[in-house]
C-alpha cells in the first residue's frame, strides 16, 4: 500500500505515454480504456478516504527518492483527498466523455496524451510532499493545458489563446519557483511534511513580503484572477471535454490548492488577508457581473468560473476557520456543479450545432434528461436547497459575516455576485428548455435516445453526487475536518447540515434568491446595460494588450540579437581573437615570479633551423599565393616540415602520422580543388592591413605564451609513470602506442567516434546527391 | 581504363599495401605503427587503387558498405571497453593473455589489441567512406 | 632552439589567423589547417624537445629512463589531434563543396543571413 499512490501516478503517466499505442489498438474506444486508470485511482482514494481519522497525521507518506535533494515525495491527507477524489472522478468522468465528443475529431491520439498526461500531473501536484516537485508538476499542467486548449491548431484564435494562457501561466510558475528557491533557503527543507511539522511560519523573516508577493503571483495568474483572468474566456477555444476538465476541478484550482497548502507556513498575515480579498473580491463580482453579459454557453460558465475562483480566494483572503471550512466546501460544490454544466454544454452543442443560449429554445421536451440534469447542477450554482450549492453559499454568507471590519465591503459584493448567479441560472435555463410559441422547434442532429449512455454519464454522476451531498452533507465532515487540521485552522470537530435554522444567513439568502428572480425578470435591460459596459471595457481589451505587449518584447530581442549577431563570419573571428589577446595577455603577465633564462635553452641546430626556415617560407607563400593548386602544394610541404620535425626530436610514430595524413589530406584537396573557385582578391587593402597587423599580433602573443610556458615546469611529467609502466603492465614497447591502447583508451574511444560522426557528416552532405546520381546511371544502363 | 595487366599489378600492388598495414597494427605495440597508421597505410593503398579504377571498384572489394566497416570498428573498440566489465574490472582495462607457443615463442595476447583492431578498422573504414563519397559526387566512380 | 621554434609557432599562427580572416572560404580552410598544425607543435615543444631517443623500452629491458627518452604522453595526445584534424579537414572541404555547390558563392560575407530577419 505504501507506494501504491507513487505506482498509480506512475500508471497515469505511463498511460499518458503509451495512449498513441492504445488508440492504433483501440481506436474509437481508447478513452473508455483510459477512463480505468483515473478511475482505479479514485477507488484506491475513496479507500483511503473510509481510513482517514479526523486528526490524525497525514495517512500516507511516501517517496521515491530519484534526485538528491529532491525525492520525489507524495502525501495523503485531508486537504489533497478532496482535491485528489474530485480530480480523478471528474478526470473519469471527462475520459469517457470526451471518447464519445471526441470521436469525429482528429488526431484523438494526440488529444488523449495531452488530456492524461495533465491528469497526471494534477494528481502529482496534489499529493506532492516536496514543493520542487509541486512546482514541476505546476509546470506540466501549464505545458500540457497549453496542448490542450490550443488542441484546434488550425483556428488562428485558439493558436492565440494557448499562447496567452501558456505565457501567462508560465510567468506565474516562475513567480513559483523563485517562491519555492527562497522558502527552501530559509527553512533548509522543502519537504511539505517537515515543515509543517516544524510549524514555521515566515511572517516574521524579511524576505516575506517578497515570497509572498510571488507564491500569490503564482496563485492568481493560474487561478485566472484579475487582472490575469483573461486568460480563461480565451480558453473556451479549447474543446468541450478540455473545458470541462480544466475549469471545473482541476487547472484553475490549482491556484487555490497552493495557498491552501502554504497557508501554514505563510498565511494570515495582513498582506496575505488584504492581497487574496481585494483580488478575489474584485474577481468575484466583476466574472458574476459580466457573466450576464454573453451568449456563449460555455463564455457565461467560463465567467461564473472566474468569480466562483475569485470567491475562493477571497474566502481563504478572509482567514478564519469557518471561511476556510466554506472554502473548501466551495471548491467540491464548484467542481460538481461546474463540470456537469460544462459537459452539458458541450451535449447541447453536438445536438443542436449551436452554444448561443439566444438562438436555442424549447429543447426542454426534446432533451427531458439533460434538462433535468441542467436544473440540478444550475440548482448548485444558484445556491439553492437541497444541492450541495446551498450548503456552500451559506457557508460562505456565514463566515463573511463574522467579520465585523471588512464585512460592509465584502458582504454586498458577495451578495452582488450571488445575485448575479441566481439571475444568470434562471436565464439559461429559460432560454435553453422552455418553449417559445412565436419560433419554430429547434431540430437535432442527435436525439437523446442515441447517445451513448457514457456521454451523459458525467453530468448526471455529477449531479447526483451534488444532489446526494447536499442531502447528507456528513460525508463531507471528516475530509474537510482533516483537510482544516492540516491548514491549522480547526480546533473541535466540524459539522455540517443542509439546515442551520432561520438565522441572519437564511434570510441573506432568500433576499439573495428574490432579486435574481428580480434581476432575471428585468434582464433585457441589464443585459443592454451589462454589454455596454463590456463595449466600454474593451477599450483596454487586456488580452490585445498582452499581445502587443509580447510583439513589443519579441521586436526588442530581435534588434538585440541582429546586433550582436551580424552574421559576419571574419568579425567574430576578429573578435574573439582579440578578446583572447586581451584576457590571457592580462593574466600572462601578471605571473611576475618567473625568470625566462632559469632553464637553460637547447643549442642551436642549424640543419633544423635550415628547415624551419623552408617550411615558414612556404607557409607565407601559401598565404600569398593567387593560384590554388600551389596553395595547397605549399600547405603540404609545411606539412612534411613538421612531420620532418617530430622526426628530428624522436617522435617516430608521429611523423609517420603526420607524413600519412598529409597525404590523406593533399589527394582530398587536390580531387575537390578543381571543382571550387579561383582565388579573387575580395577585400579591400584597408582591411588586408588590419587583418595583417592582428594577425602579427596574434602571432607575438603566442609566441610569448609558448616561451613562458616553456619554461613553466610546474610538476613533474606524468610521462614517467607511462614510462615505467608501459611494459610491466602493458605488455608493450611502444609507449606512445600503449598509452593510445590502454593507458589513455578512453580518449582514443571518443576521438574514433568522433572521427566517425565526421564521416556521416560528409555522407549525410551528399546522400541524395549520391542516390540520384546512381538513379541516373541506372537508367542509362 | 580496361588494361588487364595495369589491373592486375594493382591488385597485387593493393594486397601488398593491405598485408603491411596489417603487420605495422600487430607491431604496433612494440614498434613503431598502430592502429591509426596501419587504417592511413590501408585507406592510402584504396584510394590509389580507386584514383585508378573508380570508386565503385573500392566498393566491390570492400564487400561491405564502408559505414558498416566503421561500425565494424566501433563494435571492436566498444568490445575491447565492455569485456573487463563482465570480468569485474572497470571498463577498459587491459587483460592479458600470455602463453609459450611452439613455434612463435612467448607472446602477449590482451584486449588492447582488440582495441587496435577497432581503431583499424575505423579509421580505414571513415577515411575511404570520406574519399568514396566525394568520389561519387565528382563522379569519378567509372 | 626553443626560441626559434617559438617564433616558427608565432609565424604559423600568424599566417593561420590572417587566411582565417579572408572572405574566401577556401582560405579559410587552408587558415583552419595552419592553425591545427601551429597548436600540435606547442603541444610538442611543451613535453621538451631535447633530442632524445624514440620513447621505446629497449629489447630485453623492463623499464626505461624517462630523461632520455622524448616526452610520450604529448605524442600520444598530438597522434590523436593529427587524425582528428585529418577527419574534420576531411568534413570542411565537403562542406564547403556543398555550399559552393548550393550558393554558387564562395564569399563568406554572403552568408551572413540567418534565420533572423
Amino acid at each position: 500500500m505504501d507506494n501504491l499512490l507513487s505506482l498509480l501516478i506512475a500508471l497515469i503517466f505511463l498511460a499518458g505515454f503509451a495512449t498513441p499505442l492504445i488508440h492504433k489498438l483501440a481506436g474509437k474506444k481508447t478513452g473508455l480504456l483510459l477512463a480505468i486508470v483515473p478511475l482505479s485511482l479514485f477507488i484506491v482514494l475513496l479507500l483511503e478516504l473510509l481510513q482517514l481519522a479526523p486528526r490524525e497525521s497525514a495517512l500516507l507518506q511516501t517517496s521515491v527518492s530519484l534526485l538528491p535533494g529532491m525525492d520525489f515525495a507524495f502525501r495523503i491527507d485531508g486537504l489533497s483527498l478532496i482535491f485528489g477524489l474530485l480530480i480523478s472522478g471528474i478526470g473519469t468522468l471527462v475520459l469517457l466523455y470526451a471518447a464519445f465528443y471526441m470521436a469525429k475529431y482528429e488526431r484523438q491520439a494526440h488529444f488523449f496524451t495531452y488530456l492524461t498526461l495533465f491528469m497526471g500531473a494534477m494528481i502529482g501536484l496534489v499529493f506532492s510532499d516536496n514543493l520542487m516537485v509541486l512546482f514541476i508538476f505546476w509546470e506540466i499542467t501549464s505545458v500540457t493545458s497549453f496542448f490542450l486548449i490550443g488542441f484546434d491548431h488550425h483556428v488562428d484564435k485558439s493558436r492565440q489563446a494557448a499562447l496567452q494562457a501558456l505565457l501567462i501561466t508560465g510567468f506565474g510558475g516562475l513567480c513559483l519557483l523563485f517562491a519555492v528557491i527562497l522558502t527552501g533557503n530559509i527553512t533548509g527543507t522543502y519537504v511539505i511534511s517537515e515543515l509543517l511539522q516544524q510549524s514555521i511560519h515566515l511572517g516574521n523573516h524579511p524576505q516575506y513580503y517578497l515570497i509572498l508577493a510571488l507564491i500569490i503571483l503564482g496563485a492568481i495568474t493560474k487561478s485566472a484572477q484579475f487582472p490575469f483572468h483573461f486568460w480563461l474566456p480565451g480558453a473556451m477555444q479549447a474543446p468541450t471535454p478540455v473545458s470541462a476538465y480544466l475549469h471545473s476541478a482541476t487547472m484553475v484550482n490549482a491556484g487555490v490548492f497552493l495557498l491552501m497548502r502554504i497557508y501554514p507556513i505563510m498565511g494570515g498575515t495582513m498582506p496575505w488577508k488584504y492581497a487574496l480579498m481585494i483580488t478575489g473580491g474584485i474577481t468575484m463580482f466583476l466574472g458574476a457581473f459580466f457573466s450576464m453579459g454573453q451568449r456563449d454557453f460555455k463564455r457565461i460558465l467560463a465567467f461564473t468560473t472566474i468569480s466562483a475562483l475569485g470567491t475562493m480566494i477571497l474566502l481563504i483572503g478572509i482567514d478564519t476557520t469557518s471561511s476556510l471550512k466554506a472554502a473548501l466546501v466551495f471548491f467540491i460544490v464548484h467542481g460538481l456543479y461546474k463540470g456537469g454544466l460544462f459537459m452539458i454544454a458541450g451535449i447541447i452543442d453536438k445536438t443542436t450545432g449551436t452554444r448561443d443560449i439566444y438562438d436555442l429554445h424549447g429543447l426542454g421536451r426534446q432533451l427531458p434528461l439533460t434538462a433535468a440534469v441542467t436544473l440540478l447542477a444550475l440548482v448548485s450554482m444558484a445556491g439553492l436547497p437541497p444541492m450541495l450549492g446551498f450548503l456552500g453559499k451559506e457557508l460562505i454568507y456565514e463566515a463573511k459575516m463574522q467579520l465585523p471590519d471588512v464585512a460592509w465591503l465584502v458582504l454586498p459584493l458577495s451578495v452582488g455576485a450571488n445575485i448575479m448567479m441566481v439571475a444568470i441560472s434562471i436565464t439559461v435555463y429559460y432560454e435553453l428548455f422552455f418553449r417559445r410559441k412565436n419560433k419554430a422547434a429547434i431540430t437535432l442532429k442527435y436525439r437523446e435516445r442515441e447517445l451513448p449512455f457514457y456521454f451523459l454519464a458525467g453530468p448526471v454522476l455529477l449531479a447526483a453526487a451534488g444532489l446526494f451531498l447536499g442531502i447528507s452533507p456528513a460525508f463531507l465532515e471528516l475530509p474537510v475536518g482533516n483537510g482544516l487540521f492540516f491548514m491549522g485552522a480547526l480546533t473541535g470537530s466540524i459539522q455540517l447540515s443542509l439546515w442551520h435554522g432561520f438565522n441572519e444567513v437564511l434570510r441573506l439568502s432568500i433576499f439573495t434568491v428574490l432579486s435574481g428572480i428580480s434581476v432575471f425578470m428585468l434582464r433585457a435591460p441589464i443585459t443592454r446595460f451589462i454589454q455596454k459596459m463590456v463595449r466600454w471595457f474593451d477599450q483596454w481589451p487586456l488580452p490585445t494588450l498582452f499581445t502587443q505587449l509580447i510583439n513589443k518584447y519579441l521586436t526588442a530581442a530581435a534588434k538585440n540579437t541582429n546586433l550582436l549577431q551580424h552574421g559576419y563570419h571574419r568579425f567574430y573571428l576578429l573578435t574573439f581573437f582579440l578578446a583572447v589577446i586581451a584576457l590571457m595577455g592580462l593574466q600572462i603577465f601578471r605571473i611576475t615570479e618567473i625568470d625566462l633564462p632559469e632553464l637553460a635553452a637547447s643549442p642551436l641546430k642549424i640543419h633544423v633551423a635550415l628547415l624551419l626556415l623552408v617550411t615558414a617560407g612556404a607557409v607565407i607563400y601559401a598565404v600569398f599565393s593567387s593560384s590554388r593548386l600551389s596553395a595547397i602544394l605549399a600547405m603540404g610541404v609545411v606539412g612534411y616540415g613538421i612531420a620532418l620535425l617530430y622526426l628530428y626530436y624522436g617522435a617516430i610514430d608521429l611523423a609517420i602520422t603526420q607524413f600519412l595524413a598529409e597525404t590523406v589530406l593533399m589527394v582530398l584537396f587536390v580531387m575537390v580543388i578543381y571543382y571550387l573557385p579561383a582565388f579573387a582578391v575580395l577585400s579591400s587593402r584597408k582591411s588586408r592591413l588590419r587583418d595583417g597587423l592582428i594577425s602579427l599580433g596574434v602571432g607575438t602573443f603566442i609566441t610569448l605564451v609558448v616561451l613562458k610556458a616553456k619554461f613553466l615546469n610546474l610538476e613533474t611529467p606524468i610521462s614517467e609513470y607511462f614510462a615505467a609502466r608501459a611494459y610491466t603492465e602493458g605488455h608493450g614497447r611502444n609507449i606512445v602506442n600503449v598509452i593510445l591502447v590502454d593507458f589513455r583508451a578512453l580518449d582514443t574511444m571518443g576521438e574514433v567516434t568522433v572521427l566517425i560522426l565526421a564521416a556521416a557528416g560528409v555522407y549525410s552532405l551528399f546522400r541524395f546527391q549520391i542516390k540520384t546520381l546512381k538513379k541516373k546511371k541506372q537508367n542509362k544502363a | 581504363m580496361n588494361n588487364i595487366i595495369l589491373e592486375k599489378i594493382a591488385l597485387l600492388f593493393l594486397r601488398g599495401i593491405a598485408l603491411m598495414s596489417v603487420f605495422l597494427l600487430l607491431r604496433g605495440h612494440n614498434s613503431p605503427g598502430g592502429g591509426f597508421i596501419g587504417a592511413i597505410v590501408l585507406a592510402i593503398g584504396f584510394i590509389f587503387y580507386g584514383i585508378i579504377f573508380g570508386s565503385d571498384r573500392i566498393e566491390r572489394i570492400l564487400y561491405f558498405n564502408t559505414r558498416i566497416w566503421m561500425g565494424i570498428g566501433l563494435g571492436f573498440v566498444l568490445l575491447a571497453a565492455v569485456w573487463p566489465v563482465f570480468l569485474g574490472h572497470a571498463p577498459l582495462t587491459g587483460l592479458w593473455y600470455t602463453g609459450n607457443w611452439p613455434l612463435l615463442g612467448e607472446i602477449h595476447l590482451g584486449t588492447p589489441l582488440i582495441f587496435d583492431t577497432g581503431i583499424f578498422i575505423g579509421v580505414a573504414g571513415l577515411i575511404l567512406s570520406v574519399i568514396i563519397t566525394i568520389m561519387e559526387v565528382l563522379k569519378w566512380n567509372t | 632552439m626553443e626560441y626559434i621554434i617559438a617564433i616558427f609557432i608565432g609565424l604559423l599562427y600568424a599566417c593561420g589567423v590572417y587566411l582565417v580572416l579572408r572572405r574566401s572560404i577556401v582560405k579559410v580552410i587552408l587558415g583552419v589547417f595552419v592553425l591545427s598544425n601551429a597548436t600540435n607543435l606547442i603541444i610538442f615543444l611543451s613535453g621538451g624537445i631535447t633530442r632524445g631517443g624514440a620513447a621505446f623500452i629497449p629489447e630485453g629491458a623492463e623499464t626505461v629512463d624517462p630523461a632520455t627518452i622524448s616526452d610520450p604522453l604529448p605524442q600520444a595526445l598530438i597522434l590523436t589531434a593529427i587524425v582528428i584534424s585529418l577527419g574534420i579537414s576531411a568534413y570542411i572541404l565537403a562542406l564547403k563543396y556543398r555550399y559552393f555547390d548550393v550558393t554558387g558563392t564562395h564569399d563568406l560575407d554572403q552568408l551572413k543571413n540567418t534565420d533572423q530577419r
